[in-house]
């Protein structure tokens, strides 16, 4: 186990902290979310966004692709769209000498960042061609595999009202996101700051923009962050202790959790908890680290029983919860000793 | 692997604040287990001089004291050494330390290649809480207990109620009072009933009804001896008695002799040894028999008026020893009058007959005794071991049927199978069980019985059943 140097991280840390600064200037009071966001792409997630109309999904990805500069593609997903529509097809062409060829035309889907807007509203067709795209980062059509240009990253939103003829996510499909977020509403100041200082609401150009080549340094330098043995036991405790058959899940856990999360959870945990140790230019992963992450990874992963709706308890309470709930580093004392920072 | 001495110094120094805070930690853990232990220990105390007090094995208090303290101390040593078992090992301290200071994971990382360059310090270790309440709460009812054991008086943990105390001290009261009426009438020798009386009050000193076993069987002792020596002195006094009458009716007789006719010199010389040899063989009190004798012989020729004196100091004589007996009748010292039916010769003739036969020098003197007893009519020294077959009947407390009884038993049916008279009572669904060879027929309770020889089935009480049978018969 050797712990990458300063001189290494330091570049990398401050590429990112940059790329971070662009964004809250660009798009006012989502810090936290724009954090989460960048270490959704260093883990090579996917980020699923859901909020209400109007609130800035759509501008949050376009200036995350444009920051990077990455390819970036929108697609609004409607009833009738077909998995054609986001894959591509085989369109027969005539060649000048006569002769017909079907030729592949990609679909949106081949780009750096897509932008998959209201994907509820798709047909579960559709959802499930993309969320295997998703998964695959690769196309196959007509027994041909194509890859999908990297680096590849899916920010899907959701809207969760006007819920009338959609198609909600099946809980398979949504433990393909690493995250979700709930993109909530704005405070007064920041409501005041965009009306005086962004006419029409126009979000203003990038003053610097990361070059692809140190995207890929820093999705390289994520890889080489420490995981600490005992952080790995800690996240996986965490992910066991979501069950609620398991013997250390507590009490609210084994009340209104019917399934727990997967263990794809423990993984989504412990890379973004790489990359936000990154972003905090530090070497190896910490507890803070992996506490930040728990609500967000597995507020979508928790499937919760009719008493927690009736009690009205959501999965990011009980996430939260479970955090606070297991012994961080795993000490096993007695119930009247404990630890105090 | 090459390691720099920056590197070796950063990990040593977090190696040293490890090692502080698990030291630490053991500690504490040492102390609770030390507590847990040592309320285990109180209770085992506890429970151990509580099961010694109610059987009996009270001993005193300070050993009591020790005794806990040792057991605590026994059990509180081993449950700490224990306890330091749950020590978390070496990486959960520095995952602790990495967490209490947000560390980022880089205390848990000191060890590893290139942590040198990420210096981190642990400026302040985390404290360890330890809310000792409950076990705090559960060592003072454990103490609680102990100290209730221990400092309980001796009778909390007897059987014995205030009922069987107040029952004690009735029977105690009217023993000496029995004991004190004895000795005030003279009727038992004084250096028992003073010995009787001392015993008396040392039982009811000691006697708080702790062992009521003990205190009954003392008491039955008591009045054994008692009970054991009025009778030796009824029957001292019953012999006396008849001897007394004897020798009254052979006065009697010389008087109405020299009455009738005029005797010789020689005559009344050989009466009046006759009379004097009787007076000091016979089983009377020696200063009595002084007196008797000096009446006898104060004049060598007997004398009408002698005789006269002499039957008169013979019969008060008689009265004072019959009194004597009533007495002690009623003090119920003894359970017969041994001289009921006396006071009177009413078989002169054959008194006459067995007289002159003492006279003639016949037969041993105590044999002429007993025959002149005989025939005046006394019925028996009376007791349980002695005394004739006319003696009356006495009745005392009935004996419990308990263990007496015989158990209810059913008769063997094997015969009703052999038995050709047998008629159909009815006809079962499923084949009868008739066993290839039939019950012997037995006896039943009776089979075991052995012949009595006319005898009663005996129940021996014991002093400590006393009680309960006389409440059985109230």
């Amino acid at each position: 186990m050797t712990l990458p140097t300063p001189q290494e991280i330091a570049p990398v840390s401050e590429a990112l902290n940059r790329t971070l600064d662009q964004l809250n200037r660009m798009l006012l009071g989502r810090e936290n979310l724009h954090r989460l966001v960048l270490a959704g792409i260093l883990a090579r997630g996917h980020i699923l966004l859901e909020g209400l109309p109007g609130l800035g999904k759509t501008a949050l990805v376009k200036a995350v692709a444009d920051i990077m500069q990455l390819q970036f593609k929108r697609i609004q997903f409607t009833p009738d769209l077909m998995p054609g529509d986001i894959l591509g097809s085989h369109i027969l062409q005539t060649r000048p000498d006569g002769t017909r060829d079907l030729v592949f035309q990609p679909g949106p889907v081949f780009c750096n960042i897509l932008l998959a807007d209201e994907i509820n509203r798709a047909s579960p067709k559709t959802q499930s061609a993309m969320l295997e795209t998703m998964q695959e980062r690769s196309v196959t059509l007509l027994g041909t595999t194509r890859p999908l240009p990297q680096p590849f990253f899916v920010l899907a939103s959701q809207n969760p009202i006007e819920l009338e003829g959609t198609y909600p996510l099946p809980e398979a499909q949504l433990d393909r996101f690493l995250f979700r977020l709930n993109v909530g509403g704005l405070g007064v100041d920041t409501l005041a700051g965009i009306l005086t200082g962004r006419r029409h609401g126009t979000i203003p150009a990038p003053g610097w923009r990361l070059s692809q080549e140190m995207l890929e340094q820093c999705l390289a330098m994520a890889d080489r962050i420490v995981l600490p043995e005992a952080v790995a036991r800690w996240i996986a405790r965490l992910v066991a202790a979501s069950h609620p058959d398991s013997p250390e899940a507590p009490a609210r856990i084994r009340t209104y959790v019917r399934y727990g999360a997967s263990p794809r959870a423990a993984i989504a945990l412990a890379e973004s908890a790489r990359a936000l140790a990154l972003l905090a230019g530090r070497p190896s992963v910490g507890f803070e680290d992996v506490r930040t992450l728990v609500e967000p990874v597995l507020n979508h992963r928790l499937i919760l029983n009719y008493q927690a709706r009736l009690d009205q308890v959501t999965p990011s309470v009980l996430a939260e919860e479970l955090a606070g709930a297991i012994d961080v580093a795993g000490l096993n004392l007695p119930a009247d000793v404990e630890v105090k920072p | 692997m090459h390691t720099a001495p920056q590197e070796t110094s950063h990990h040593a120094e977090i190696d040293r604040q490890a090692r502080l805070f698990r030291n630490r930690l053991r500690e504490t853990l040492a102390g609770r287990g030390a507590l847990k232990g040592g309320i285990a220990g109180v209770w085992a105390a506890g429970l151990i001089l509580l099961a010694a007090r109610l059987s009996g094995c009270h001993g005193q208090a300070p050993q009591r004291w020790l005794l806990l303290m040792l057991t605590a101390a026994t059990v509180a040593l081993p449950a700490a050494i224990l306890a330091t078992r749950r020590t978390p090992p070496h990486r959960a301290i520095l995952a602790a330390l990495d967490a209490a200071g947000s560390a980022g994971g880089l205390v848990m990382c000191s060890g590893a290649d290139g942590a040198a360059a990420w210096p981190v310090a642990v400026s302040r270790l985390p404290g360890i809480a330890w809310r000792p309440s409950r076990a705090l709460g559960g060592l003072a009812v454990a103490l609680l207990f102990c100290a209730s054991v221990i400092l309980l008086p001796t009778r909390f943990f007897s059987s014995a109620s205030p009922e069987a105390t107040r029952g004690l001290e009735s029977l105690v009261g009217e023993l000496a009072e029995r004991v004190a009426q004895a000795e005030a009438e003279a009727l038992l020798p004084e250096p028992l009933t003073a010995a009787l009386s001392n015993h008396l009050e040392k039982v009811a000193e000691s006697g708080d009804a702790t062992d009521p076993a003990r205190t009954l069987e003392a008491l039955d002792h008591i009045a054994e001896e008692l009970t054991k020596s009025a009778a030796e002195q009824a029957e001292a006094l019953a012999t006396e008695h008849a001897a007394l009458q004897a020798t009254l009716s052979l006065t009697e007789q010389l008087a109405a002799s020299f009455e009738t006719e005029a005797q010789t010199d020689a005559q009344m010389a050989e009466a009046a040894a006759a009379l004097e040899q009787l007076l000091s063989q016979a089983p009377i009190s020696p200063s009595l028999a002084g007196n008797l004798l000096a009446a006898v012989t104060g004049t060598n020729t007997l004398s009408a008026a002698t005789l006269q004196q002499l039957a008169d100091m013979l019969r008060e004589a008689g009265l004072n020893c019959e009194g004597q007996l009533m007495r002690l009748e009623d003090l119920k010292l003894v359970e017969a009058p041994a001289c009921r039916g006396s006071g009177s010769c009413t078989n002169a003739q054959a008194c006459a007959a067995a007289l002159a036969q003492l006279l003639e020098g016949s037969g041993p003197d105590a044999e002429a005794a007993a025959a002149l007893a005989v025939i005046c009519g006394k019925p028996g020294a009376g007791g349980v071991s002695r005394g004739r077959g006319d003696a009356p009947l006495t009745w005392t407390d009935p004996s419990s049927r308990e263990g007496a009884a015989f158990k209810d038993d059913s008769l063997g049916t094997a015969h009703l199978f052999t038995d050709g008279q047998a008629q159909l009572q009815g006809v079962s669904a499923s084949a009868p069980e008739v066993p290839d060879t039939p019950a012997p027929v037995t006896a039943g309770a009776l089979e075991t019985a052995t012949p009595s020889k006319g005898g009663a089935p005996q129940a021996p009480i014991l002093p400590r059943h006393r009680e309960t049978v006389t409440r059985f018969f109230e």
